[in-house]
């Protein structure tokens, strides 16, 4: 579990640092953040 | 400007975003009319004039204002509310019109599945129209749905709709209200969700003491918040890894609230802020401007797009959502974290400044430290 928290906070580090603060909390309800629809999930939990 | 940290840095780009507002996010509550009498619903028929919503042409013209006076290049999506959008016999017209501004080309509709689950061919239709996420509400195992849904049969249709919707290519959300009654369910209801409808997210959301639920016994009690917030947790370490894949099931809160810096971004994938009247403006089922359709009409209107210009209204009167001193009321005068929840979702909010709940007061409360 102490893995995954370390991953966790690495990913974490990601989302406070998108452009848009609100990126995915504007998209609520399953629309696609970013301009081609996927980049938030793929940069942020991606590689 | 020297930032500390990762939530400096979120902090100073959320302030920002305050300063600028711009116009993201429309919330159309499409109708309050609905084909069921849920237990819970927050946005329930009563004590509104159903023969005051909007005529088709009104709302076509509300979204044409919106596209001639705002900077469409920063504009996102469309969230669409009820009531039940789907009783609106014009809605598949009205989406025709509107997504002809391809600005206008991320929908997502939230519905109880009744009219999608008996004929899921409509999803195909909306598909042309701009529609990209569909939201369908199921409340837990069958007989607590059908219960609070007060019919027998929705939750077949509920889970057939999401079904559908995912086959069909939705970007598809399930949310589940959490409340006393399916609370012990919901770990068995996640795995049953994630196995056999495969949405792109499983929503919790937390019952408010609003709408119908305002005075039933419906709200979680602190040990029960807390329970949801680590099933949450626990969930979200096990799947986030996988979460670029469009194929594969997140978890999240809804609006809840602000959860603190510990917890935050590390129960759902994104860090929480209320976003109304920052960058979301709520056209209610009548015309009445106001932040989100989730707050409740007792807390007011900013304007009416009967009568006002949406761009001046969205300039001029929304200083009560972007402006944060009133809210400092109560526990938050003293907390830590007020610098990044501003007083957390405005659905909780009241005229006075106090709120329904904090779930981050609940949760410090119930772990025992602060």
């Amino acid at each position: 579990m102490k893995e995954l928290e370390k991953k966790a906070l690495e990913v974490r580090e990601k989302m406070l640092d998108w452009e848009n603060p609100v990126e995915y909390v504007n998209n609520m309800y399953g629309c696609h953040p970013g301009e081609k629809g996927t980049e938030y999930f793929s940069q942020v939990f991606g590689e | 400007m020297k930032k500390e940290n990762g939530f400096d840095t979120w902090k100073y780009a959320v302030n920002n975003l305050i300063a600028k507002h711009p116009l993201q996010v429309v919330s159309w509550e499409a109708t309050r009319k609905c084909n069921l009498n849920c237990q819970h619903c927050g946005s329930p028929s009563e004590r509104t004039n159903l023969e005051e919503e909007l005529s088709t042409n009104e709302v076509i013209e509300a979204f044409k204002e919106i596209e001639r006076n705002f900077d469409m290049s920063k504009f996102r999506h469309i969230n669409i509310t009820g009531g039940e959008p789907f009783v609106r016999k014009d809605l598949l017209h009205i989406l025709g019109e509107i997504s002809k501004n391809q600005y206008f080309r991320n929908i997502d509709i939230q519905t109880n599945g009744i009219i999608l689950g008996k004929n899921p061919e409509i999803i195909e239709q909306l598909k042309p129209l701009g529609v990209t996420g569909i939201g369908v509400s199921i409340d837990g195992p069958k007989e607590i749905h059908d219960n609070f849904r007060r019919k027998s049969g929705s939750y077949d249709l509920a889970f057939k709709a999401a079904q559908e919707a995912v086959k069909r290519g939705m970007t598809t959300t399930v949310s589940i209200v959490a409340n006393p009654q399916n609370i012990n369910h919901i770990p068995e209801f996640y795995e049953k969700i994630k196995n056999e409808i495969h949405p792109r997210t499983f929503r919790i959301m937390t019952c408010d003491p609003l709408g119908r639920a305002e005075e039933s016994p419906l709200t979680l009690n602190s040990k029960q918040t807390k329970e949801v917030i680590n099933f949450l947790h626990e969930k979200y370490l096990e799947t986030f890894q996988n979460y670029a894949n469009p194929n594969s099931t997140m978890v999240e809160l809804g609006c809840g609230g602000w959860l603190g810096k510990d917890l935050e971004g590390m129960i759902r994938p994104f860090i929480f802020h209320c976003i109304a009247g920052l960058n979301n403006l709520g056209i209610l089922y009548d015309g009445k401007l106001a932040a989100c359709s989730n707050i409740p009409r007792e807390f007011g209107f900013e304007g009416d797009l009967k009568k006002d210009s949406i761009k001046d209204i969205w300039e001029n009167k929304y200083q009560r959502y972007r402006e944060s001193g009133w809210k400092k009321t109560g526990e938050c005068k003293s907390c830590t974290e007020w610098d990044y929840c501003h007083g957390g979702p405005m659905h909780k909010m009241k005229e006075d400044g106090s709120r329904t709940d904090c779930l981050y007061q609940t949760l410090s409360k119930t772990s025992g430290e602060k």
